[in-house]
Protein backbone atom coordinates (compact mmCIF):
# COMPACT_ATOMS: atom_id res chain seq x y z
CA UNK A 1 0.00 0.00 0.00
CA UNK A 2 1.23 3.70 -0.83
CA UNK A 3 1.91 5.79 2.21
CA UNK A 4 -0.39 8.71 2.73
CA UNK A 5 1.89 11.44 2.79
CA UNK A 6 0.65 15.08 4.58
CA UNK A 7 1.37 18.02 2.42
CA UNK A 8 1.71 21.66 3.58
CA UNK A 9 1.48 24.11 0.49
CA UNK A 10 4.71 25.79 -1.30
CA UNK A 11 6.01 28.49 -2.44
CA UNK A 12 4.94 27.00 -5.64
CA UNK A 13 1.51 25.21 -4.54
CA UNK A 14 0.88 21.75 -3.78
CA UNK A 15 2.57 18.38 -5.31
CA UNK A 16 0.78 17.94 -8.24
CA UNK A 17 -0.66 14.28 -8.95
CA UNK A 18 1.20 12.52 -11.50
CA UNK A 19 4.54 14.45 -10.74
CA UNK A 20 7.83 12.82 -9.92
CA UNK A 21 9.99 14.64 -7.39
CA UNK A 22 13.65 14.66 -6.11
CA UNK A 23 13.01 15.10 -2.72
CA UNK A 24 15.31 15.53 0.30
CA UNK A 25 13.18 15.28 3.39
CA UNK A 26 14.28 14.06 7.05
CA UNK A 27 17.74 12.73 6.79
CA UNK A 28 19.25 9.44 6.32
CA UNK A 29 19.90 7.61 9.80
CA UNK A 30 18.81 11.26 11.41
CA UNK A 31 22.55 12.75 10.79
CA UNK A 32 22.12 14.52 7.77
CA UNK A 33 21.29 18.26 8.07
CA UNK A 34 18.52 19.11 6.23
CA UNK A 35 19.96 22.15 4.58
CA UNK A 36 23.59 23.08 4.23
CA UNK A 37 24.34 26.78 2.99
CA UNK A 38 27.17 28.45 1.20
CA UNK A 39 29.15 31.55 2.25
CA UNK A 40 30.00 33.36 -0.20
CA UNK A 41 27.52 31.52 -2.85
CA UNK A 42 28.85 29.88 -5.79
CA UNK A 43 28.51 32.04 -9.42
CA UNK A 44 26.72 29.97 -12.13
CA UNK A 45 26.78 31.71 -15.86
CA UNK A 46 23.11 31.35 -16.51
CA UNK A 47 19.88 29.82 -15.29
CA UNK A 48 19.43 26.69 -16.30
CA UNK A 49 15.96 24.68 -16.73
CA UNK A 50 15.29 20.46 -14.91
CA UNK A 51 18.55 19.62 -13.20
CA UNK A 52 21.91 19.48 -14.35
CA UNK A 53 24.41 16.75 -13.27
CA UNK A 54 27.66 18.88 -11.38
CA UNK A 55 30.76 17.78 -9.63
CA UNK A 56 30.09 19.44 -6.74
CA UNK A 57 33.35 18.68 -4.71
CA UNK A 58 34.96 20.29 -7.16
CA UNK A 59 33.07 23.41 -7.62
CA UNK A 60 33.46 23.94 -4.02
CA UNK A 61 36.91 23.12 -3.85
CA UNK A 62 37.28 25.96 -6.96
CA UNK A 63 35.59 28.55 -4.43
CA UNK A 64 36.63 29.71 -1.02
CA UNK A 65 33.11 28.51 0.42
CA UNK A 66 32.74 28.18 4.26
CA UNK A 67 29.27 25.98 5.62
CA UNK A 68 26.63 28.40 7.07
CA UNK A 69 24.68 26.26 10.13
CA UNK A 70 20.95 25.88 10.20
CA UNK A 71 18.97 29.34 11.75
CA UNK A 72 16.04 28.45 14.20
CA UNK A 73 15.04 32.08 13.40
CA UNK A 74 15.29 31.37 9.87
CA UNK A 75 12.71 29.08 10.28
CA UNK A 76 10.16 30.83 12.70
CA UNK A 77 10.11 33.37 10.00
CA UNK A 78 9.11 31.35 7.35
CA UNK A 79 6.61 29.65 10.07
CA UNK A 80 4.82 33.06 10.24
CA UNK A 81 4.94 34.14 7.17
CA UNK A 82 2.90 30.77 6.19
CA UNK A 83 0.58 31.25 8.95
CA UNK A 84 0.08 34.76 7.94
CA UNK A 85 -0.36 33.62 4.37
CA UNK A 86 -2.99 31.28 5.25
CA UNK A 87 -5.19 34.07 6.62
CA UNK A 88 -4.49 36.06 3.64
CA UNK A 89 -5.65 34.05 1.82
CA UNK A 90 -9.09 33.51 3.50
CA UNK A 91 -9.54 36.92 3.12
CA UNK A 92 -8.83 37.54 -0.04
CA UNK A 93 -8.70 34.69 -1.95
CA UNK A 94 -6.37 32.08 -3.45
CA UNK A 95 -4.42 34.16 -5.04
CA UNK A 96 -3.18 36.23 -2.44
CA UNK A 97 0.06 36.74 -0.79
CA UNK A 98 1.93 38.75 2.03
CA UNK A 99 4.14 41.33 -0.36
CA UNK A 100 8.06 40.93 0.82
CA UNK A 101 8.66 42.82 4.12
CA UNK A 102 5.08 42.99 5.02
CA UNK A 103 4.49 39.87 7.07
CA UNK A 104 5.06 41.48 10.74
CA UNK A 105 3.17 44.15 9.92
CA UNK A 106 0.64 42.09 8.82
CA UNK A 107 0.47 40.16 11.46
CA UNK A 108 0.22 43.36 13.76
CA UNK A 109 -2.61 45.03 11.78
CA UNK A 110 -5.02 41.50 11.95
CA UNK A 111 -4.23 40.99 15.61
CA UNK A 112 -5.38 44.97 16.82
CA UNK A 113 -8.04 44.29 14.23
CA UNK A 114 -9.40 41.39 16.22
CA UNK A 115 -8.17 42.83 19.14
CA UNK A 116 -10.29 45.91 18.54
CA UNK A 117 -13.18 44.30 17.88
CA UNK A 118 -13.24 41.98 20.96
CA UNK A 119 -12.56 38.88 19.04
CA UNK A 120 -11.47 36.15 21.54
CA UNK A 121 -9.58 32.75 19.96
CA UNK A 122 -10.63 29.45 20.77
CA UNK A 123 -12.56 26.86 18.72
CA UNK A 124 -13.79 26.66 14.43
CA UNK A 125 -16.36 28.82 15.00
CA UNK A 126 -14.23 31.98 16.39
CA UNK A 127 -11.83 31.32 13.48
CA UNK A 128 -15.17 31.57 11.30
CA UNK A 129 -15.82 34.91 12.73
CA UNK A 130 -12.03 36.26 12.69
CA UNK A 131 -12.25 35.64 9.00
CA UNK A 132 -15.68 37.67 9.00
CA UNK A 133 -13.88 40.47 11.12
CA UNK A 134 -10.93 40.65 9.07
CA UNK A 135 -13.04 40.68 5.53
CA UNK A 136 -15.20 43.43 7.35
CA UNK A 137 -11.76 45.53 7.38
CA UNK A 138 -10.31 44.22 4.57
CA UNK A 139 -9.11 47.40 3.50
CA UNK A 140 -7.00 48.04 5.96
CA UNK A 141 -5.08 44.73 5.01
CA UNK A 142 -4.71 45.70 1.55
CA UNK A 143 -1.60 47.70 1.23
CA UNK A 144 0.28 44.41 2.24
CA UNK A 145 -1.40 42.37 -0.08
CA UNK A 146 -0.63 40.92 -3.75
CA UNK A 147 -3.22 39.54 -5.19
CA UNK A 148 -2.19 36.86 -8.03
CA UNK A 149 -5.00 35.72 -10.76
CA UNK A 150 -4.78 31.67 -9.97
CA UNK A 151 -7.58 30.90 -12.66
CA UNK B 1 30.20 25.84 -11.57
CA UNK B 2 31.45 22.50 -12.96
CA UNK B 3 29.15 20.72 -15.48
CA UNK B 4 29.96 16.92 -15.19
CA UNK B 5 29.17 14.40 -17.74
CA UNK B 6 26.71 12.15 -17.13
CA UNK B 7 29.09 9.18 -15.49
CA UNK B 8 30.76 11.07 -12.97
CA UNK B 9 30.44 10.75 -9.32
CA UNK B 10 31.38 12.80 -6.39
CA UNK B 11 33.97 11.55 -3.44
CA UNK B 12 31.79 9.65 -1.97
CA UNK B 13 31.21 7.88 -5.53
CA UNK B 14 27.53 9.27 -5.91
CA UNK B 15 26.23 11.45 -8.59
CA UNK B 16 25.38 15.45 -7.58
CA UNK B 17 22.63 17.50 -9.47
CA UNK B 18 22.10 20.98 -9.83
CA UNK B 19 18.02 23.05 -9.66
CA UNK B 20 17.07 26.26 -9.99
CA UNK B 21 14.66 27.54 -7.50
CA UNK B 22 12.26 30.17 -9.40
CA UNK B 23 12.05 33.87 -8.04
CA UNK B 24 8.28 33.53 -8.88
CA UNK B 25 7.89 31.45 -6.29
CA UNK B 26 10.68 32.25 -4.07
CA UNK B 27 11.64 35.50 -4.76
CA UNK B 28 14.97 34.82 -2.77
CA UNK B 29 17.26 32.25 -1.54
CA UNK B 30 16.05 33.05 1.89
CA UNK B 31 12.83 32.02 1.26
CA UNK B 32 13.80 28.68 0.23
CA UNK B 33 15.85 28.21 3.43
CA UNK B 34 12.67 29.08 5.11
CA UNK B 35 10.79 26.16 3.31
CA UNK B 36 13.55 23.64 3.73
CA UNK B 37 13.48 24.12 7.04
CA UNK B 38 9.62 23.57 7.55
CA UNK B 39 9.14 21.01 5.00
CA UNK B 40 12.48 19.73 3.66
CA UNK B 41 12.99 19.80 -0.54
CA UNK B 42 10.72 18.60 -3.21
CA UNK B 43 11.75 19.63 -6.68
CA UNK B 44 9.37 18.14 -9.79
CA UNK B 45 11.41 16.63 -12.42
CA UNK B 46 9.91 15.32 -15.69
CA UNK B 47 8.88 11.71 -15.10
CA UNK B 48 10.59 10.28 -18.56
CA UNK B 49 13.92 11.96 -16.84
CA UNK B 50 14.50 10.36 -13.88
CA UNK B 51 18.15 10.86 -12.71
CA UNK B 52 20.35 7.55 -12.16
CA UNK B 53 23.35 7.23 -10.41
CA UNK B 54 22.36 8.88 -6.83
CA UNK B 55 23.22 7.37 -3.72
CA UNK B 56 20.61 8.45 -0.73
CA UNK B 57 22.59 10.10 1.86
CA UNK B 58 25.74 10.44 -0.76
CA UNK B 59 24.18 12.04 -3.92
CA UNK B 60 23.40 16.26 -2.95
CA UNK B 61 21.05 18.61 -4.43
CA UNK B 62 22.88 21.72 -4.54
CA UNK B 63 20.19 24.97 -5.27
CA UNK B 64 20.51 27.56 -7.34
CA UNK B 65 19.36 30.98 -7.58
CA UNK B 66 19.05 33.51 -10.05
CA UNK B 67 19.77 36.50 -7.21
CA UNK B 68 22.04 34.17 -5.02
CA UNK B 69 25.11 36.43 -5.66
CA UNK B 70 25.48 40.26 -4.89
CA UNK B 71 28.29 42.35 -5.69
CA UNK B 72 28.37 45.62 -4.37
CA UNK B 73 30.64 48.58 -6.33
CA UNK B 74 31.19 50.41 -3.51
CA UNK B 75 30.95 50.60 0.16
CA UNK B 76 31.23 47.93 2.51
CA UNK B 77 28.66 45.86 4.09
CA UNK B 78 28.46 47.57 7.25
CA UNK B 79 27.66 50.93 5.22
CA UNK B 80 25.06 49.59 3.23
CA UNK B 81 23.53 48.38 6.97
CA UNK B 82 23.84 51.91 8.03
CA UNK B 83 22.31 53.43 5.06
CA UNK B 84 19.36 51.16 5.28
CA UNK B 85 19.13 52.50 9.04
CA UNK B 86 19.36 55.90 8.34
CA UNK B 87 16.17 55.66 6.53
CA UNK B 88 14.11 55.12 10.33
CA UNK B 89 11.69 52.82 9.02
CA UNK B 90 9.81 50.38 10.91
CA UNK B 91 9.47 47.60 7.72
CA UNK B 92 13.25 48.17 7.14
CA UNK B 93 14.14 48.09 10.98
CA UNK B 94 12.08 44.82 11.04
CA UNK B 95 14.36 43.14 7.71
CA UNK B 96 17.51 44.57 9.83
CA UNK B 97 17.22 42.61 12.86
CA UNK B 98 15.79 38.91 11.03
CA UNK B 99 18.62 36.42 11.06
CA UNK B 100 20.08 35.47 7.90
CA UNK B 101 21.87 32.45 6.52
CA UNK B 102 21.44 33.56 2.98
CA UNK B 103 23.16 37.16 4.30
CA UNK B 104 22.49 38.92 0.61
CA UNK B 105 18.92 37.84 1.08
CA UNK B 106 19.01 40.69 3.80
CA UNK B 107 18.74 43.34 1.16
CA UNK B 108 16.76 41.77 -1.59
CA UNK B 109 13.74 42.07 1.11
CA UNK B 110 14.00 45.13 1.90
CA UNK B 111 10.64 47.25 1.42
CA UNK B 112 10.24 47.78 -2.64
CA UNK B 113 10.96 51.39 -2.08
CA UNK B 114 12.23 54.16 -4.15
CA UNK B 115 14.76 54.70 -0.94
CA UNK B 116 15.82 51.08 -1.43
CA UNK B 117 16.37 51.74 -5.23
CA UNK B 118 18.50 54.72 -4.83
CA UNK B 119 20.52 52.97 -1.75
CA UNK B 120 21.14 49.98 -4.53
CA UNK B 121 22.40 52.27 -6.74
CA UNK B 122 24.81 54.55 -4.82
CA UNK B 123 26.53 51.17 -3.55
CA UNK B 124 26.55 50.10 -7.43
CA UNK B 125 24.58 46.48 -6.18
CA UNK B 126 24.18 43.63 -8.59
CA UNK B 127 22.72 40.63 -8.04
CA UNK B 128 23.39 37.40 -10.62
CA UNK B 129 22.99 33.47 -10.41
CA UNK B 130 24.39 31.42 -7.93
CA UNK B 131 24.46 28.18 -6.10
CA UNK B 132 24.06 29.15 -2.26
CA UNK B 133 23.29 25.90 -0.68
CA UNK B 134 22.81 21.95 -1.05
CA UNK B 135 20.74 18.90 0.33
CA UNK B 136 21.39 15.41 0.87
CA UNK B 137 19.11 13.51 -1.68
CA UNK B 138 16.69 11.22 -0.17
CA UNK B 139 14.95 9.55 -2.64
CA UNK B 140 12.05 10.10 -5.94
CA UNK B 141 8.80 10.35 -5.50
CA UNK B 142 5.56 9.87 -7.50
CA UNK B 143 2.39 11.16 -5.99
CA UNK B 144 -0.24 8.54 -7.44
CA UNK B 145 -3.37 10.19 -9.11
CA UNK B 146 -6.96 9.87 -7.92
CA UNK B 147 -7.94 6.17 -8.79
CA UNK B 148 -4.45 4.96 -8.83
CA UNK B 149 -2.98 2.18 -6.14
CA UNK B 150 0.72 1.97 -7.39
CA UNK B 151 3.08 3.52 -9.48
CA UNK B 152 3.62 2.99 -12.86
CA UNK B 153 5.91 0.38 -14.09
CA UNK B 154 8.65 2.43 -15.31
CA UNK B 155 8.51 4.39 -12.30
CA UNK B 156 8.70 1.56 -9.93
CA UNK B 157 11.63 0.11 -12.32
CA UNK B 158 13.82 3.05 -11.22
CA UNK B 159 12.98 2.61 -7.35
CA UNK B 160 10.60 5.52 -7.44
CA UNK B 161 8.60 5.49 -4.36
CA UNK B 162 4.68 6.24 -4.44
CA UNK B 163 2.76 7.89 -2.27
CA UNK B 164 -1.18 9.81 -2.11
CA UNK B 165 -0.74 13.67 -1.44
CA UNK B 166 -3.45 14.39 1.74
CA UNK B 167 -3.44 18.69 2.01
CA UNK B 168 -2.07 18.92 5.26
CA UNK B 169 -4.76 21.67 5.73
CA UNK B 170 -7.47 20.11 4.46
CA UNK B 171 -7.10 16.77 4.84
CA UNK B 172 -8.38 16.09 1.37
CA UNK B 173 -6.41 14.01 -1.22
CA UNK B 174 -4.52 15.78 -3.87
CA UNK B 175 -6.83 16.51 -7.14
CA UNK B 176 -4.78 17.65 -10.10
CA UNK B 177 -7.54 20.42 -10.68
CA UNK B 178 -6.53 21.62 -7.35
CA UNK B 179 -2.86 22.18 -7.33
CA UNK B 180 -0.67 24.76 -8.99
CA UNK B 181 2.39 24.07 -11.45
CA UNK B 182 5.71 24.19 -9.54
CA UNK B 183 8.33 23.72 -12.11
CA UNK B 184 9.04 25.24 -15.52
CA UNK B 185 9.49 22.88 -17.11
Amino acid sequence: MPEDRLVQRRGCGFPIPGGVYLESIGSAGGTLPGIVVLDPPIPVDHFHRGFVVIDLDATIAAHNVQYVGSSLQSAEDYKLRAGMDKIARDVFGDGARIKQGQVTKFHDAAFHILDRAGWQPGGAAAAMQARFILREQASALAPMIDVKDTK
Amino acid sequence: MIVSDSTTANVSGARDLMVFRGEKYWPTPEDVIREVHQQGLSVRIPRNNVPEGMVRGLSRIALAHIKAVMTMERGTDDELRAAFADLHDPDVDTVLARTYEHAPSRWLEMPDTESRRAIFERFGVKVSPGIFAFCYWTGCTYYLKPGEDERPRDLAEKAVQAVRGINAETGEILLPVATESEEEE
